[in-house]
């Protein structure tokens, strides 16, 4: 940047201040934005430049000088436990205190939005403290309270809140709340186990799915079996969209494999793709996740000065790197020439060559090592996209607006769902006549959990609430934000997301779709 | 639009779908004309591994004969059944037949547990009349065991001839007629 001249430098700082729909503090975050943007990039050999520039290689945008991590999953329990010397918050003795002594931690937490994407698995954070002094009606007001304290001052849809596996009165608060208020933040998971989560529990999330598109029901015991197969086991989180990642630690940083480009840019032949175009790119990809992590670890001095590693919260050891992919649906449609309709979700070849991507990426994460990392590796994840993407589908799904029936679309996608332990997500587009059957929904659920769907996600129709890429939008804000702007951050990403990558047009599905031949096996 | 099917290709479908699913309905058009294939559909539901745990029930008007549903009382789990109106001649006049049958069917499977709901067609001024209802739910109160009332609003969107010119029934009166119906 020293090149240009000092108005260059200077218009789009003044474009910021002057915009009439932001507020002071998105003004003041956009600009500290543009300041980082005029930082020098990591040193990077000039071909992985240039694959971030046209953008087969995309780093979400985290910023020239990372000084954050992009994911924090504190261990809350531990901060509850012991007070904060930081804060000077000794540790709460009920529940007053512990959802005060929360809401001022979360404020402290960083991310990539500034704001935090987990706050904690709620139910088991705050169920010791719900004695029975609290009444029903007592608690069902202070996670009222709570929710509206949370969606107006950290008014981001990527925070995120888990509840389950077990039940209990916290979590039933919270889904109640949950439903009544219909805020885009926070988002929220049930964790389900099947050996754990009684059906009831299960229900009531599915009914909240009907009426506000929240929350993703979470294999609970895939993650564990996952992150316990990994080893150094302390818990996991659902984060963000649908990120599954280590707890007390996070993900150091996010950049993702544009495969639709990268199938472009190869000869064309599937050998080719796999053999010469895939591991060119995801090598390159690991120079900018490690060029990243280096500035982030070694030089940011983010791990050395901060309360959370001090008290025991965060562990700078427990940070992974998330390797990301998307745009799986149109890599395969070119390699193997095929129309979008009769292409990816549609045919029994598209779906064997798409696992054969997704196996080689998982085979190159696993076996790639990346300095300062999590077990010394990055983790395999399939973005959801951003709102900037156009005839890019979102990870490993199937192109909006062309999805098949619910169970072919369940069926098309659950293989890949095992290969992506650091999360994967498909939303199931349903018919609002489920809402008369919320059972049907609840069988749908558990059969897909139960032959490996890593998550289940929904979106219904004509829902105020809908589900964008893994976070939340409301329906009214998208048209609000063209005129006016919003107070909701994700909003902006959301009208972009409305416009560019099509969310409007996914095709609803009846769950009892007659006409449709199941056993037709995709061809 | 009917299509042929053999047993082995719906095995084949409900095989892929049975994760899915919590249980089998037959339905129509009128499941019962075609007995012996749904009797060999369950049988072989029944017998087969992957799809033992789905329950198979049949969504019938009423017309088989209690021999008939006898026959077949350890094959199936429920049956769904329509009631269209509990006067004989009402009865006669909207469906072209009497309902002998029909409270006969709906009172042996209710001895025999087999009832999994009973459902009420409203149609507005012609069966929801005080007389009607008064009789549907002294009806009701003999039987005993644990099923679903289902009141279906009259649409006038899915018929055929006269039935076009009769008038909708609101969702909130059917409602309402459902809780006259069960309360004692």
């Amino acid at each position: 940047m020293s090149h240009q001249q000092a108005g260059d430098i200077q218009s789009p700082l003044r474009n910021i201040v002057n915009d009439p729909k932001l507020s002071f503090i998105q003004k003041a975050r956009y600009l500290s934005l543009q300041a980082d943007s005029m930082l020098e990039y990591p040193e990077l050999p000039a071909q992985v430049k240039a694959a971030l520039e046209s953008r087969l290689i995309c780093d979400m945008f985290e910023g020239h000088a990372p000084f954050k991590p992009r994911y924090v999953l504190p261990d809350y329990q531990t901060a509850l436990k012991n007070g904060s010397e930081y804060l000077e918050l000794p540790a709460p003795q009920d529940l007053d205190e512990a959802i005060n002594f929360l809401l001022i931690l979360f404020n402290h937490v960083p991310s990539v939005t500034g704001m935090p994407v987990f706050i904690g698995r709620i139910d088991q954070l705050l169920e010791p403290f719900a004695d029975e002094s609290i009444s029903d009606e007592q608690l069902h007001k202070k996670i009222r309270l709570m929710w509206q304290m949370i969606d107006r001052t950290l008014p981001d849809a990527f925070l995120h809140t888990n509840i389950g596996p077990e039940d209990s009165r916290v979590a039933r608060a919270v889904l109640a709340v949950d439903r009544e208020l219909k805020q885009v933040a926070p988002n929220l998971t049930l964790r389900y186990d099947p050996a754990i989560t009684p059906d009831s529990l299960l229900l009531q999330a599915i009914e909240n799915i009907t009426i506000c598109n929240k929350p993703h029901i979470a294999n609970d015991a895939m993650n564990v079996a996952d992150y316990k197969a990994l080893g150094d086991f302390r818990d996991y989180g659902v984060v963000s969209c649908y990120n599954t990642l280590p707890m007390a630690g996070g993900a150091h940083s996010l950049v993702r494999v544009d495969l639709k480009k990268a199938a472009e840019a190869s000869d064309g032949t599937v050998e080719g793709f796999l053999n010469k175009t895939l591991p060119e790119v995801c090598e390159w990809t690991y120079q900018i996740l490690q060029a990243r992590i280096n500035y982030l670890v070694n030089e940011s001095n983010f791990y050395q000065s901060s309360f959370l590693v001090h008290e025991g919260l965060i562990d700078p050891k427990r940070f992974t790197a998330m390797f990301g992919m998307f745009g799986m649906a149109e890599a395969v449609n070119h390699l193997l020439n095929l129309d979008t309709a009769e292409g990816y979700g549609h045919s029994k070849e598209a779906q064997a060559l798409s696992l054969r991507i997704s196996e080689k990426l998982a085979e190159i994460v696993e076996s790639t090592p990346l300095e300062h990392c999590w077990h010394n590796r990055a983790m395999l994840h399939a973005q959801s996209g951003i709102n900037m993407d156009v005839e890019t589908s979102p990870g490993c799904r199937i192109p909006y607006g062309h999805e098949p029936s619910n169970l072919e679309h369940i069926l098309a996608v659950l293989p890949h769902h095992k290969l992506y332990v650091a999360g994967i997500s498909d939303i199931f587009p349903v018919d609002e006549t489920v809402k008369n059957n919320p059972q049907a929904l609840m069988a749908i659920c558990k059969g897909s959990l139960q032959q490996g769907l890593r998550i289940f996600t929904c979106d219904m129709a004509n829902n105020e609430l809908i589900r964008v890429t893994g976070y939340m939008v409301r329906r009214s804000d998208i048209q609000k934000h063209k005129e006016e702007g919003s107070r909701l951050d994700t909003s902006v990403l959301g009208a972009g997301a409305a416009e560019n990558c099509g969310i409007l047009n996914r095709n609803a599905r009846t769950i009892s779709n007659e006409n449709i031949v199941w056993g037709s096996d995709l061809s | 639009m009917a299509q042929d099917m053999s047993i082995d290709d719906l095995l084949q479908q409900m095989t892929t779908a049975a994760p899915f699913l919590t249980g089998v309905t037959v339905s129509g058009g009128e499941s019962t004309m075609q007995l012996k294939f749904v009797r060999q559909l369950f049988a072989a539901i029944k017998a087969h591994p992957q799809l033992s745990h789905l329950t198979c029930l049949i969504d019938s008007n009423g017309y088989l004969s209690t021999n008939s549903w006898r026959a077949m009382l350890d094959e199936f789990d429920g049956a769904m059944i329509d009631l269209k109106a509990m006067n004989n001649e009402l009865h006669q006049w909207l469906t072209g037949k009497g309902n002998q049958r029909v409270l006969d069917t709906i009172r042996f499977l209710d001895q025999h547990n087999k009832l999994t709901e009973l459902r009420f067609l409203a149609i507005p001024e012609i069966t929801d009349t005080p007389e009607e209802l008064s009789a549907i739910q002294s009806f009701i109160k003999e039987l005993r065991s644990d099923f679903t009332l289902k009141v279906n609003a009259f649409s006038n969107k899915a018929v055929k001839g006269e039935a076009r010119q009769w008038s909708n029934l609101p969702t909130e009166r059917a409602q309402d007629i459902k809780e006259l119906l069960i309360s004692s």
